[in-house]
């Protein structure tokens, strides 16, 4: 008879645990993303759309390009 | 830019040119040929694995758990080794294809963008629950998590294909002459886009047989062995009804799919069939030719009537243009695209020339097709008739390739509608291991589906040839200013790691897959019916299937 709320115990004590490893993973990964952001793509970081570049690759270059 | 020498060696009639385009090319054929090797089976494995524990949910049977469990693992093995080399695919659009990035980058990056969110926040989350979810969640709760991990699976695929769809039907977008690139006016139409959605379909089906022929294949070789015989027979009942669903759908989304090629991309179509004149509607079908590209005809062809004609336009007096005419319109194309050309320049030199804009205005829609006279002149309006007429010609893909590429993949694709329908009937009356003819048919089908999905990769994007965006950007103009050398070393790079990984996957493969359910003691065996019951458990439920 004491086997059941005991299960029961034992599997909540399991889904708490289960949440905060969620948890926490899912803050790792925010934080893995916002570090991949800062890195790669954030204003800083953009490289700048050169027409100029793909003016002279399609060969239509101006004499300002 | 000085003019690209013309593809006339041998190797590039044959394949492709091994200059700085032919190898980046080629990289990234060969990142995304190998990439498809695990796709199709993440896809069908996650679906398939959807199916078995729904079964054990429902009934409650052990060994329904056991099949959850045995083939979750080689699903992980393939998730884990190969999922991944997608993204050396997505860094090469900067290494690799910087013009085509800054081209077309407003429209291409935004669905990959999505991809790479949703892989890494829904699919590997819900992956990592699947496998570490079985003690800490409720059996309805993990089947949620494994249908979950199944959708963010086939999300992932339909976001990749949104952005490949977007190559052979570039609409939702407009070039804007002053940033020089392509830009977003749709995004709505992106999504939407009609081979984007045939194409989803059709792939993801596709993957669903190649997981449905792994599972019968492996089932097979356990039952040829005698061993894990009650696991096997019912993982080859479920991949066998799974699989037949998928095959005959993967048969009728395939003919969509021609459809839509059909209202677009005619050139792939007329390529597909060796079809180099127009026919009198409705066009048959090319059962079986020899293309001679030299001689521009095909020759001992056999013929199905109307065919071509129902697929491509699902009408009976519709013609389907062939090669000779379609080149005819790709050099007036041209002809148009050189005044686009002129246009463009002019505009760049002087922005508020409002006869230029005019001009550009007018001729835009042909902009791509002045673009693929720089692969023969400096300045396209100083094109000769024989560049014209030359440029109007590579507008043709590799015809042979595609020729035969299409046909092995579908006669492969109607192999499989067999092999499923035998295997249905053989476990319906139970009787697999009574044929062991079928069950050796069944094991060394496992490569077949893998080829057909490839040769479909290759029918697709080499059909797409010259085109980086079809009618929109040559190949050739997409690519980086890198060395062939560069090229070459990162090539090789490619091939020595992804070899390596190979090599590892088969290995982990093979050897869970000999160990087998009966050899991992992820979980203990039945316990004989004659033993007591356990406090707590039901013994009777582990050994009743």
């Amino acid at each position: 008879m004491q086997s059941i709320p005991l299960a029961r115990r034992s599997l909540a004590r399991r889904r708490s645990g289960l949440q905060r490893d969620l948890l926490w993973l899912l803050g790792l990964k925010f934080a893995a993303l916002g570090l991949l952001w800062l890195l790669f793509f954030s204003t800083a970081q953009q490289p700048a759309i050169d027409a100029a570049a793909a003016s002279r690759q399609l060969a239509v270059e101006s004499p300002g390009d | 830019m000085p003019p690209l020498p013309a593809a006339n060696s041998p190797w590039s009639r044959l394949v492709i040119d091994l200059d700085v385009v032919g190898l980046s090319r080629l990289q990234f054929a060969l990142t995304a040929l190998y990439h498809f090797l695990f796709i199709p089976l993440t896809l069908g494995l996650s679906m398939i694995l959807v199916i078995m524990e729904s079964v054990y949910v429902l009934t409650g049977r052990e060994i329904w758990l056991r099949m959850t469990k045995f083939w979750g693992l080689l699903f992980g093995i393939n998730f884990a080794m190969g999922v991944a080399t997608g993204i050396t695919m997505e860094f090469q659009f900067g290494t690799n294809w910087a013009y085509y990035s800054h081209y077309v980058g407003d429209i291409f990056g935004a669905p990959l963008a999505i991809e790479g969110m949703m892989a890494f926040f829904l699919e590997s989350t819900f992956v990592g629950l699947f496998f570490f979810g079985w003690e800490r969640l409720s059996k309805v709760g993990h089947l949620v998590v494994t249908a979950l991990v199944a959708l963010g699976s086939s999300l992932s695929a339909l976001w990749i294909l949104i952005a490949n769809a977007w190559m052979q039907n570039p609409i939702g977008a407009h070039f804007n002459y002053q940033t020089m690139r392509m830009e977003l006016s749709s995004f709505s139409s992106v999504l939407f886009n009609p081979v984007a959605q045939a194409k989803f379909v059709h792939t993801v089906a596709a993957g669903y047989v190649v997981g449905s022929v792994f599972v019968l294949a492996i089932g097979a070789w356990y039952l040829l062995r005698g061993r894990n015989v009650q696991l096997a027979k019912r993982s080859m009942a479920v991949a066998a009804s799974f699989g037949l669903a998928c095959s005959l759908s993967v048969v009728v989304l395939g003919d969509e799919s021609g459809y839509v090629a059909g209202e677009n991309q005619r050139m792939k179509i007329a390529a597909i069939e060796a079809e180099w004149q127009t026919e009198k509607p409705p066009a048959s079908f090319t059962l079986f030719g020899l293309p001679d590209v030299q001689a521009r005809t095909t020759h001992a062809e056999v013929k199905l009537p109307w065919l071509l004609g129902l697929i491509a336009t699902r009408s009976i007096d519709t013609p389907v243009p062939g090669i000779y005419e379609l080149v005819g319109r790709a050099r007036a194309r041209i002809v148009s695209g050189i005044q686009a050309h002129t246009a463009l320049k002019e505009l760049r030199a002087s922005p508020m020339d409002a006869a230029a804009l005019a001009q550009l205005q007018a001729h835009q829609a042909d902009l791509g097709y002045g673009l693929l006279l720089l692969r023969y002149v400096a300045n396209p309006a100083d094109a000769s008739a024989a560049q014209i007429e030359q440029a109007a010609w590579s507008t043709v893909p590799n015809v042979p390739v595609l020729f035969w590429s299409f046909r092995i993949m579908v006669g492969l694709g109607l192999f499989f509608i067999l092999l499923f329908a035998i295997a249905i009937y053989l476990s319906a009356r139970h009787r697999f291991e009574q044929n062991r003819w079928f069950l050796r048919i069944a094991f060394f089908s496992l490569p077949l589906p893998w080829i057909a999905a490839e040769l479909g990769w290759i029918v697709a994007e080499y059909g797409r040839q010259p085109w980086a965006i079809d009618g929109v950007l040559p190949t050739f103009l997409g690519v980086s200013t890198r060395s062939a050398g560069n090229v070459i070393a990162s090539l090789t790079g490619f091939i020595v790691f992804y070899s390596a990984l190979a090599a590892v996957e088969l290995f982990l493969m093979l050897r869970m897959i000999r160990r087998g359910p009966d050899g991992l003691g992820y979980w203990p065996t039945p316990a004989p019916a004659a033993a007591p019951p356990v406090a707590g458990t039901d013994a009777l439920a582990a050994v009743r299937v």
